[in-house]
């Protein structure tokens, strides 16, 4: 095997946990490998549900047409996401840097191995969309076989171009950031405005209802065409069975990705150093720099650092809050019936869901978890944490209290701009106030049992650590679950509204209760 | 009656893949000594000494830090203990202040001790001009160096090291070893690992050679050694079956 196989096989030895599986004689190990492996298959099973249905409404409808286009728009926007998630630690900063590059291989094969692992798991993610859209382009629109095989060989050039796209944008931000006084704090600022255009970007192509859902799919169809070059070459290739076009799209994503690896690869030692050079500080003052806390607070203190000192720990830890405080605000600017219109919601709307609305914020409190990762992040210096004499809950409660320290203050501040620009009745506009806070609490108790239950101490980067554990993945997800659930069931049986609201408040109560005293019992041992 | 500062009492450790590191082993190192831990790679070193400063599990026997027991008592155990590991990961996002800051916290030292302290450490080991600087730029030396500062800091009644030489200059190995008589000559005690042989002999009141997680033999570095040189003991124990 050439040396870049060799290292292509290292990390994917370390990616997707087979290795652990097959040679760990740890049963702890295996049973968290098999549950991270049931945690994807069931997540790949959701989205293929999804993507199945939005592809059968477009055919249904007769757009069968659009798929190619809708295709490509999807499968970038999960190739930004999933590239941008995994932040740059791919390839720069890593902790194996110095190991790797000692090695008797050239940061060609470095660069390509690194980029061949992320790109595989893009290539996984855009398959969950287009192989049922190429099902359901078979079905419905009658294809030769030759397009067919073209529109299913384009998902592995699909990833190439957004791959791209957000490792650049990733890198430029990283390389920016780190020139500037608080380099963190600018890395979190320009992560979170990237994140949010593709977000708010992809919201405005697919809000859409029922009527609309043909000229906005057309409209989108088109858009993506214009917008986006390359789909317009799947597009033609697909729908007219043409092979030039497809080679082009193929060669042009073949052609920027060369070009991004020679290019990366060629100032590789550079832009390594860049991101890993920090800005020295001038002089200290002992006596300045001390100050006397108790252990709780100098946990507590620590964990800010932790936080701060990784971007992409910080978008996890507060994206969902930070929607909320953006959807509050934009409350207070834009009239509510604007809002409905844009929405594509009928007038009266928002009042009407009214005693829901102390729901809706504990929903973005379940996004807003950073203690199912925190544990993790103690890394190999969790023989510190293991070593100090303090229990374990005095631990665990310092980043809880993290947690909360980032989630309550945006919740409440956003229940006093949700009461100011809706008015609701004053029993809901109290439990608007204390729903979210139980939600908050429950978010942070659970994130922080999962992590004690499945830590994940051996990451190459935090990145690695914040996104891939299991803790955080049964922790997003049962989070959404704990959110959407109960608006399901009030929508379903409004009559019941109060109750069901009583019966889920007493729930993550009692939930959030029964955790702690399990966590309280819990020793932590490195 | 001796006061006895560590006792390892009849303990053993069993992996749960079967493996047994440490079988029965029992020591105790007095207030005052110096007690080398010498073994092979892979002979249970690391795991006994996990075991002692209470980052690692164990199910079979006690170890007992000034009387009190690290299963029953952890935290009071560890209150009185001090431990570096052979690679000391240190918190690469805050500054080496912040650290020993962060660790005189722990330890529920006073204002005034701990200027005065991390004052006349990092003057000793040459890091003063660098503990405004974030942990991740320093280089191993220096992380050793911060983390021997942060556990000098609460004048440990025990002070537990694995491999501390590993990685430091001539002067800070100097200066570690009269740091460490120091400490001694206060009531302390010292356990370490090491395979640095002359450094424990020079050093070492005491020590216990282990082999295959066994104790092949203990005592002073006299005793030990007999005739010949610790060397000498050790290679006859190590290329020998037991």
């Amino acid at each position: 095997m050439n040396k870049y196989g060799l290292l292509l096989r290292m990390q994917l030895y370390n990616s997707f946990g087979i290795n652990r599986m097959l040679h760990s004689h740890e049963t702890k190990e295996r049973k968290r490998v098999i549950l991270s492996t049931l945690s994807g298959i069931l997540i790949s099973a959701l989205l293929i549900f999804y993507s199945s249905i939005y592809c059968l409404g477009l055919a249904m409808t007769n757009l069968t047409n659009l798929l190619p286009a809708i295709s490509v728009l999807l499968c970038s926007v999960i190739s930004l996401f999933i590239t941008l998630m995994k932040g740059v630690g791919v390839l720069f900063g890593m902790r194996d840097y110095d190991m790797v590059m000692s090695l008797p291989v050239n940061s060609f094969s470095v660069v390509t191995s690194r980029l061949t692992a992320s790109y595989l798991q893009n290539i996984v993610g855009c398959l969950l969309f287009v192989v049922p859209a190429t099902v359901i382009f078979g079905i419905f629109a009658h294809p030769s076989s030759g397009a067919l095989i073209m529109f299913l060989c384009a998902t592995l050039f699909m990833p190439v171009i957004p791959m791209i796209l957000a490792m650049a944008v990733g890198a430029l931000i990283t390389v920016f950031s780190s020139r500037t006084h608080h380099s963190n704090v600018a890395s979190i600022i320009l992560n979170f405005a990237f994140v949010l255009l593709i977000m708010f970007g992809s919201l405005q192509i697919s809000s859409t209802k029922g009527a609309q859902f043909v000229s906005i799919s057309n409209m989108v169809g088109s858009m993506v065409n214009k917008i986006y070059p390359p789909a317009i070459l799947l597009t033609n290739a697909v729908n007219r069975n043409h092979v030039l076009p497809f080679l082009g799209f193929a060669a042009l994503s073949i052609l920027l990705g060369a070009i991004f690896i020679f290019v990366i690869a060629h100032f590789y030692q550079k832009l390594n150093a860049a991101f890993t050079t920090t800005r020295q500080k001038t002089s200290h003052k002992v006596a300045a720099a001390l100050k006397i806390s108790t252990p709780f607070g100098a946990l507590y203190r620590r964990e800010f650092h932790q936080l701060f000192s990784c971007s992409t720990y910080v978008l996890n830890s507060t994206f969902g809050i930070v929607l909320l405080l953006i959807a509050a605000v934009m409350l207070q600017f834009f009239p509510i019936a604007i809002l409905e219109k844009q929405m594509g919601m009928p007038a009266g709307t928002i009042r009407a869901i009214q005693p829901l609305l102390p729901l809706v914020p504990g929903l973005f409190a379940t996004w807003s978890c950073s203690t199912c990762a925190s544990l993790s992040l103690e890394g190999k210096s969790r023989w510190i944490l293991c070593s100090i004499p303090v229990q374990p809950i005095t631990i665990f409660n310092a980043k809880i209290a993290v947690n909360l320290t980032l989630s309550i203050p945006a919740l409440l501040v956003s229940a006093i701009l949700f009461c100011i620009s809706l008015r609701p009745t004053i029993a809901v506009g109290i439990l608007t106030f204390l729903i979210p806070i139980l939600y908050a609490f429950f978010t942070a108790v659970f994130g922080m049992f999962l992590n004690v239950k499945f830590p994940n101490y051996d990451w190459t980067s935090t990145t690695n650590a914040v996104k891939n554990g299991t803790s955080v993945m049964i922790s997003s997800f049962s989070g959404i679950a704990v959110g959407i659930l109960p608006l399901i069931v009030c929508t379903m049986f409004p009559e019941f509204i109060t109750v069901i609201i009583a019966g889920i408040s007493a729930l993550l109560i009692l939930i959030t209760v029964l955790l702690y005293h399990k966590l309280k019992r819990t020793s932590l041992y490195a | 009656m001796a006061n006895n500062i560590l006792e390892i009492r009849n303990y053993s450790k069993t992996y749960p893949n079967g493996k047994k590191a440490v079988d029965d082993l029992s020591i105790t190192v007095q207030a005052g000594e110096i007690h080398g831990f010498i073994g092979l790679n892979g002979a249970g070193k690391t795991t006994t000494i996990r075991a002692v400063v209470g980052v690692m599990d164990f199910s079979q026997g006690d170890i007992l830090i000034d009387g009190h027991s690290i299963k029953s008592e952890p935290v009071l155990c560890k209150a009185m203990t001090a431990y570096i590991p052979d690679n000391p990961d240190l918190y690469d996002y805050v500054t080496g202040m912040q650290y020993l800051n962060y660790m005189a916290d722990m330890f529920g030292i006073s204002l005034r001790d701990r200027k005065e302290r991390i004052h006349r450490y990092a003057e000793t080991f040459g890091m003063s001009k660098e503990l405004g600087e974030l942990i991740g730029s320093y280089s191993h030396g220096m992380k050793q160096k911060v983390a021997l500062i942060g556990a000098f800091l609460h004048q440990p009644k025990l002070l537990v090291l694995d491999e501390p030489f590993v990685g430091l200059d001539p002067e800070a190995s100097f200066h570690l070893k009269e740091l460490m008589h120091e400490l001694c000559s206060s009531g302390s005690a010292i356990f370490f690992s090491t395979h640095v042989l002359e450094v424990a002999e020079k050093l070492c009141d005491s020590v216990t050679i282990i082999k295959n997680g066994r104790k092949i033999v203990s005592g002073t570095v006299e005793e030990v050694r007999g005739s010949g040189t610790l060397e000498d003991a050790f290679m006859e124990v190590a290329e020998h079956d037991e």
